[in-house]
């Protein structure tokens, strides 16, 4: 037993019973190619379109009654409604009113792609810097959109600090524009990371399971159950986390600080 | 690493597109705008009840104090009338009273003179008794005619 475990070690991933990677690797269902531009549809879009389908479902379903006791659903969807709500209300302030709707669906979006992947043989889209570049730089030129439609150019005003002294000005400048430049690599890459690092530490420990065989698989095991646990945790807090931030750049891009 | 295989970026960036902007729009247009419809309703509501519940509330303590004076308007009227209805009794009591004694010592004093008149005319009466049985006591022990007028005037000596 202890010398597969050796050999297992030593000839890496292909003799490993799971290749921890093999989980995100994006297979095109359907070859579509229109103009040149290779548009497949792959398991990343299925995922993204079964969460879409499961939110609009969700509820379109339970806002067709519409009572003012609401249903156990018609809950569901108020309680997620308020708690985005307040985010943006808390972040944002009354002029987030009119962003909140994408806010809600960025929340939802991230939060089921998330939680999707925690179903076993799922795929997790957002384990791809793909989407979640692509996510981060929507928000990113957005909120940038707006901070200069608000404030003109004096949005340019937003790199340079309140109550510094001259002589500093250049450098902390500088630096302001750097942190401002680098939000939607921080933004992606804390999600995207997140997410593919919880999926392949489940991977990596379901393949101790196999190798440590009955008598030794137990704890491996073990620390998986408690691992799916706290992954369930991040999925939802990085969606949260995503959510927020948006709202914070927003909050930026609206009245400067 | 797939995440790193450029290949996939566009296929996964167009579809992200088309299942956000979906999403978008099925939530701002058709969703969200119901959700928010019955939560501002439901908070009318509230707030209507809260304010119709404060009223009924003021209301209810106003006729508490009003049924507290009229409770103590009433207990003052009360007790005026049992003293009233006391005094009445008691002058009345009086009245009947002194009516009662003046009949009782009218009747008493009635009595008395009967009693007089009575003893009058008893005593007149015993003296004519005995005047006719002392006559006939006589008449039957002796054997002659005896004077009556001499019985008479000897009785009335006795007397």
């Amino acid at each position: 037993m202890a010398s597969s475990d050796h050999t297992g070690d030593q000839h890496g991933a292909s003799s490993f019973p799971a290749d921890p990677m093999h989980q995100f690797e994006i297979k095109r269902l359907l070859d579509i190619n229109i103009a040149g531009f290779d548009i497949s549809f792959t398991n990343s879009a299925l995922f993204m379109l079964i969460a879409v389908f499961i939110i609009s479902f969700t509820t379109i379903i339970s806002v067709r009654k519409n009572s003012i006791i609401p249903s156990r659903m018609q809950s569901i969807v108020e309680l997620s409604y308020e708690f985005v709500a307040d985010m943006v209300r808390q972040n944002v302030g009354s002029q987030g009113k009119n962003y909140f709707p994408f806010i809600f669906t960025l929340f939802m979006f991230v939060l089921f792609l998330n939680m999707l992947g925690m179903i076993p043989y799922g795929f997790t889209v957002t384990s791809h810097i793909a989407v979640t570049f692509a996510l981060a730089m929507l928000i990113f030129i957005g909120v940038t959109v707006i901070g200069f439609i608000k404030h003109g150019l004096g949005f340019f005003g937003f790199f340079v600090p309140k109550g510094v002294p001259i002589f500093m000005l250049p450098l902390l400048v500088v630096i302001e524009v750097i942190s401002y430049f680098t939000r939607p690599i921080s933004l992606s890459v804390r999600l995207f990371a997140n997410m593919m690092a919880g999926h392949t530490m489940l991977k990596v420990f379901s393949g101790f399971v196999i190798l440590m065989g009955f008598l030794g698989g137990w704890l491996p095991l073990a620390v998986m159950v408690a691992f799916t646990g706290l992954e369930i945790l991040i999925a939802f807090l990085q969606a949260y986390v995503f959510a927020i931030l948006t709202c914070i750049y927003l909050n930026d891009a609206l009245h400067m600080h | 690493m797939p995440q790193l295989d450029f290949s996939t970026f566009l296929p996964q960036i167009f579809w992200l597109c088309i299942s956000l902007s979906f999403l978008y729009i099925v939530l701002s247009r058709y969703a969200l705008p119901r959700v928010s419809d019955v939560i501002e309703e439901r908070k009318d509501i509230i707030a209507q009840d809260i304010d119709s519940a404060k009223e009924y509330s003021e209301e209810s303590e106003k006729t508490t104090e009003e049924l507290n004076l009229k409770l103590s308007e009433a207990k003052v009227n009360s007790q005026n009338l049992i003293n009233k209805s006391l005094q009445d009794i008691k002058e009345d009591n009086e009245i009947k009273k002194s009516s009662l004694i003046k009949e009782i010592n009218n009747e008493i004093s009635e009595a008395e003179g009967d009693i007089k008149e009575k003893k009058e005319t008893a005593l007149d009466e015993i003296s004519s008794i005995s005047e006719s049985l002392a006559v006939e006591m006589l008449e039957n022990l002796s054997v002659g005619k005896i004077d009556k007028e001499k019985v008479t005037s000897l009785s009335k000596i006795d007397n």
